[in-house]
């Protein structure tokens, strides 16, 4: 089963988003709510693939990603952004990327975001 | 001594007197008349009525006006005439002791006095040509003033833009982030929970489409902010339609609605983002279709034009600092719905404006329409149709490249 991390400062949101991925019982879900936990838990989770939020207090998304990207244990778990303040067509002209990394407009189904879990 | 028209550089005038004392009359006209260097042309009324009837037929440089005509009196007779003829110069010619009557009358509008008796001819050309000057300064300064204010307006406008987009994105981020849960909560509920509560299901998919709503309306907001650079390519106007057609034709089928395509063809090509136009496109036609109750009819006309036709026959819109010569490719969407309020037809693509706030709409279509057309050096107007209905009208510039 894959083993997914959600960082994410809403903790409702990672409930929510944890019931329905383990729902589809492919998935095992951790969840983490404070991004200077975040790599602390990388660590210790050893996840599969991290869905990562954006804009978050402390300490953003995309820094969480370059801290990801210089620590040689997990540097090669792939990272797909969660955001809610980019829209749709603009995932699509920048080819479905944010420095490299794939990102998903919030609030997607359940369906589209499995589907890029899965491809992964 | 007279002034000499190469001291001035000014063309010889053409002037008009409204005086009904033929000695008055007579004294300026001969004035007037050896002027020859500086007066190209004579006309006398003797009444302000006669006065309107020759400036509706001719071009004159300046009016020499006598406060006291048969068919008006005192100050009226400036107004009445000021009122016909905004841009034309006037003298008034004052009777003796009537200095403070004079005064009156430059407060009124006109641009200067003379008091009869007083003058000589030297006072009386140099008079008009400073009150023709005086009027071309006044005209330039209200001209700079309008220009100032739009400056004004044009400036107060980015600022809000500014604003909205800074709101926008702070809004997305607040509410989308509760939006995502409600939705995945719903989701869950939907899925994987059984209730035997019979109205378990109508609850679960009220939220669920409520929850979409609101995210529509937040993204048409990041839509109208975020408008980024265009990116321009050479198109065909009528593929551009006919492309925009076919992704909503069936919504005009339900409502019985027939299209009418009236294309030229052969078109001027114009270099536009055909993606973010074809997103005016439809909006406007969903707007068309919105307008329109049942059964009703959408002409969709493309022609090609100037800009001055597209200024006399498109309705209002801003094209006022391109060239009139501009050779222009012009969309009419035109449909025989409820029309637009003739008070609203000016806010219509202002952000926030709806007139189907009743039906959900947050009045962001138009406004995010309006940016587009901006963004490509485009206008876009509104004006009611003579019978019923309304015409949106898309004014692009033909593209030098061909």
């Amino acid at each position: 089963m894959k083993k997914i991390l959600l960082i994410d400062d809403e903790k409702s949101f990672t409930d929510m988003l944890k019931l329905n991925l383990e729902a589809t019982g492919k998935y095992e879900v951790f969840a983490v709510n404070s991004a200077t936990l975040a790599i602390q838990e990388i660590l210790k989770i050893q996840p599969d693939l991290i869905l990562l939020d954006v804009i978050m207090p402390d300490l953003e998304g995309p820094d969480i990603a370059i801290q990801i990207k210089d620590n040689s244990e997990i540097k090669n778990i792939p990272v797909i952004f969660l955001t809610a303040t980019v829209r749709a067509d603009e995932v699509v002209s920048q080819g479905g990327k944010i420095g490299g990394h794939e990102f998903i407009a919030k609030p997607s189904t359940i369906e589209k975001l499995s589907e890029i879990i899965d491809s992964h | 001594m007279t002034l000499s028209v190469e001291n001035n550089q000014q063309k010889p005038l053409t002037l008009l007197i409204a005086e009904d004392n033929p000695v008055d009359t007579r004294l300026l006209e001969s004035m007037l008349k050896n002027m020859a260097h500086i007066v190209k042309d004579l006309d006398t009324a003797g009444t302000v009525s006669e006065a309107l009837q020759f400036i509706g037929q001719k071009s004159y440089d300046a009016i020499i006006l006598d406060l006291n005509l048969p068919d008006s009196a005192g100050i009226d007779t400036v107004t009445q005439i000021s009122r016909i003829a905004p841009e034309l110069p006037i003298v008034v010619n004052t009777g003796a002791n009537e200095e403070e009557m004079g005064l009156k009358a430059v407060a009124a509008g006109a641009e200067d006095f003379l008091v009869k008796g007083m003058y000589t001819a030297y006072i009386l050309s140099k008079t008009i040509y400073y009150a023709i000057e005086r009027k071309r300064i006044e005209a330039e300064l209200k001209s700079a003033y309008t220009a100032l204010q739009e400056a004004q307006e044009h400036l107060i406008e980015a600022e809000k833009m500014k604003v909205v987009g800074g709101l926008a994105t702070g809004i997305a981020h607040e509410v989308k982030n509760p939006l995502s849960t409600i939705l995945y909560g719903v989701t869950y509920l939907s899925d994987h929970v059984k209730s035997d509560n019979k109205n378990f299901d109508t609850v679960v998919n009220n939220i669920r489409e409520a929850t979409q709503r609101a995210d529509n309306i937040i993204m048409d907001l990041l839509d109208f902010a975020a408008l980024k650079e265009v990116e321009t390519k050479l198109v065909n106007i009528n593929d551009l339609i006919d492309k925009s057609l076919s992704l909503i034709s069936f919504q005009f089928e339900k409502k019985l609605i027939k299209i009418k395509k009236e294309y030229t063809k052969n078109l001027p090509n114009i270099s536009v983002d055909s993606n973010r136009i074809d997103q005016v496109i439809l909006n406007v036609l969903l707007n068309a279709e919105h307008a329109i109750d049942k059964n009703g009819a959408i002409v969709i006309k493309t022609f090609a034009s100037t800009m001055a036709e597209a200024k006399n026959t498109c309705g209002t819109f801003d094209g006022r600092n391109t060239d009139n010569s501009q050779a222009v490719v012009i969309i009419q969407i035109q449909d025989d719905g409820c029309g637009i309020e003739a008070d609203k037809l000016k806010h219509i693509f202002e952000p926030f404006f709806t007139t189907k706030r009743a039906k959900g709409g947050v009045g962001l279509g138009l406004s995010v329409v309006k940016n587009i057309m901006d963004r490509h050096d485009a206008f876009i107007s509104a004006k009611n149709n003579d019978t019923t209905g309304a015409t949106i009208s898309l004014i692009f510039k033909a593209s030098e490249d061909q």
